[in-house]
Order: C-alpha cells, then structure tokens, then sequence
C-alpha cells in the first residue's frame, strides 16, 4: 500500500517534470536574437570612431579659438555707439561725496634733448655786445676809465636823499 | 578580401549556431527565471556574449558551453526576493500548492512546490528537466561534482515527495 502510494508520487512528479522547463519562445526567436546582435555590432563600430570623433572635435575648437583671439588682437578697436539711456525721474538731491583720487595725473614724460658737444653751449654774441667789443677795441683807455667808474660808482654807499613833506596849504575855508 | 570573406563565414557559422541552440538556450534559462520575457532576453544575452567574445568558432561541446553561459546569466537575473508565480500557472491555476490540488491540475501543483525548493535544489532539478542535460553535463555547467546532481536531484525528489504527498493528504482529509 505504501509502496503503491509512493509510485503514484513519483509518477506524478515525473509527469510533471518535464513542463516545468516546456515553454516556447514567441515566434522568431532566432529573428531577434541576430538583430539584436547587428544593432549592437553596429554600435560597437560607431563607438571605435566616437573617441576619435571627440578628440577632432577638442583640437578643431582649439585651433578655432586660437585664431579667433589672434585675428581680435590684430583687428582695431570699434567705437561703439552708445543710445542715450531714458530719463529717469530726478531722484531726491543726494549729498555728493567728493571723491579724491589718489592716482596723481599722469605727465607725458618730456622727450629727451639731443646731446650737446659743449654744455653750456656758446650763444652768439648779440649786437651790443659787438658794439662794447668794437668799442673797447678803438678807444681802451676810454674803455678802462668808464670800467673803472663804473666799479666805483658800485662800490660807493647809496646816498638816499631826505624826504621832503611839505604840509598841506587850506585855503582858509573850513 | 580575405577579412572579408572570413568576417562573412563567421557570421555565417553564428546564425547558423542561434538557429540551432536558440530553443535549447531558451529551455535553460526559462527553467531557472520561470517567466518568457526574462529568458529571452537572457537567450539574447548569452548570444550577445558569445559573438562579443567571437569563441563560437572553437567550442567543444556547444550545447555544454552555451548551457553554462545561459545558466550564469540568468542566476545574475534571479531576483533577491521569492520568484513570482510562473507565466503558465497564472493563467491556468490557483496561487498556492492545495488551491491547485483542490482544482486537480497536480502539474501545476508539483511546480509550485518545485519553486518552494531550496534554489539549489530547485536550480539542479530545474535543469534535469531541461531535454536531454545530463547529470554530468549539469556538473559542468554548474560547476560542481557529478555526485553533488546526483545528490540534490536525489533530495529534491524526496522534498517533492514528502510535501506532495502533505498536500494530497490534506486534500483527502477535506
């Protein structure tokens, strides 16, 4: 009897055994299975070209970029044209802060004079001193007395005649 | 030209290979995910692998080898959590062992127990269920001795047993 119920048991169990795993895929199977690799082969190759694409990519920006700053430096400055801004209206008077600005001015630097030869270089004598020079020349003993006066009349105290006030005149009417 | 040529009969030897393994491949990893979806996208997967790899070309035994890819990839699949009802019992059964005893389809009452197994006990009968996998090929691609099938498939059998039996017992008891 239990032998007989044991047998049913595995009976049973080996019936069922074999559907546990019998079940079929959808149909195309296969199908899906190599288009699924094709679409992955094919991305596999796009991505070979990808770092190499990225890498183009970086130097070409670059290489624009560098151009693009040098031909900025070369260029002139453009004047830009500035709208004049709506008036606003007038604000409350506000205390104006003076601001000193601690930078001085700055002086264009003064252009360097060419070296001379001889420093002090010599002027060229004027008219009136060829005309002492030709004086001297034709008359030395005139020359050397009115030299000799003028050292003295130099050297002689400065006589500073008194100041006269005379008073004032009326004329009687007061 | 030659590249070519070899590129070409390389895919040929594949498609050649998914059309041949693509149902086997689906068998395996349907007998451990217990839903359609899943085990095809692991047939997908394994395939993916395998042309990735591009060692189609010197496998041994190929139904071995691509067991054991199939069988990797859908444990990685398994979830942490106990597995859902399978697709077949969803339809056609109730949601527990007695309720699909009660109803009479002992089938699906022998795979609701199977699920309920410890998974490596589950996992090795699970295979043994697929057509044609040997205990030693099971060995192979689980990685483990042909005595340690041998061994689960034996308690297995008996867990099967003794909680199929608990089950007609309560139903004769109702």
């Amino acid at each position: 009897m239990e032998n007989n119920h044991r047998d049913d048991l595995d009976r049973m169990i080996d019936a069922a055994l074999p559907a546990y795993s019998d079940a079929e895929p959808l149909a195309g199977l296969e199908q899906r299975v190599l288009s699924r690799i094709e679409i992955a082969g094919s991305a596999s190759r796009r991505r070979v070209w990808l770092p190499w694409a990225i890498a183009a990519s970086i130097v070409m920006a670059a290489a624009v970029s560098t151009i693009a700053l040098r031909t900025e430096r070369r260029t002139s400055p453009q004047i830009a044209v500035v709208t004049r801004a709506p008036e606003l209206p007038k604000a409350p008077p506000i205390q104006q802060v003076r601001q000193v600005s601690t930078q001085r001015p700055r002086r264009p630097s003064p252009k360097a004079l060419p070296k001379q030869e001889r420093f002090p270089a010599i002027s060229p004598i004027t008219s009136q001193e060829r005309a002492l020079l030709a004086l001297v020349t034709q008359h030395p003993a005139e020359a050397r007395q009115a030299f000799a006066d003028l050292q003295k009349r130099n050297s002689a105290p400065i006589e500073i005649q008194a100041i006269q006030i005379r008073p004032l005149l009326s004329d009687g009417v007061q | 030209m030659a590249k070519q040529e070899h590129a070409a009969a390389c895919d040929d030897s594949f498609t050649a290979l998914v059309t041949r393994q693509a149902r086997f491949a689906f068998r395996v990893a349907y007998s451990i995910l217990r839903n359609s979806h899943d085990a095809e996208d692991v047939v997908q997967e394994t395939f993916l692998k395998i042309y990735r790899a591009r060692n189609w070309t010197s496998m041994a035994n190929e139904r071995a080898f691509l067991a054991r890819v199939v069988w990797r990839t859908a444990v990685d699949r398994l979830p942490k959590v106990p597995m859902e009802p399978a697709d077949s019992e969803i339809a056609s059964t109730g949601a527990n062992p007695e309720q699909s005893a009660i109803s009479g389809d002992w089938t699906a009452t022998v795979h609701r127990l199977m699920d309920a197994l410890p998974e490596d006990l589950r996992q090795t009968l699970a295979l043994h269920t697929v057509e044609d996998l040997s205990s030693v090929e099971i060995a192979g691609l689980m990685g483990i001795s042909e005595g340690t099938v041998r061994s689960r498939l034996m308690r297995a059998r008996q867990t099967l047993k003794q909680k199929l039996a608990a089950v007609m017992a309560g139903r004769h008891g109702k």
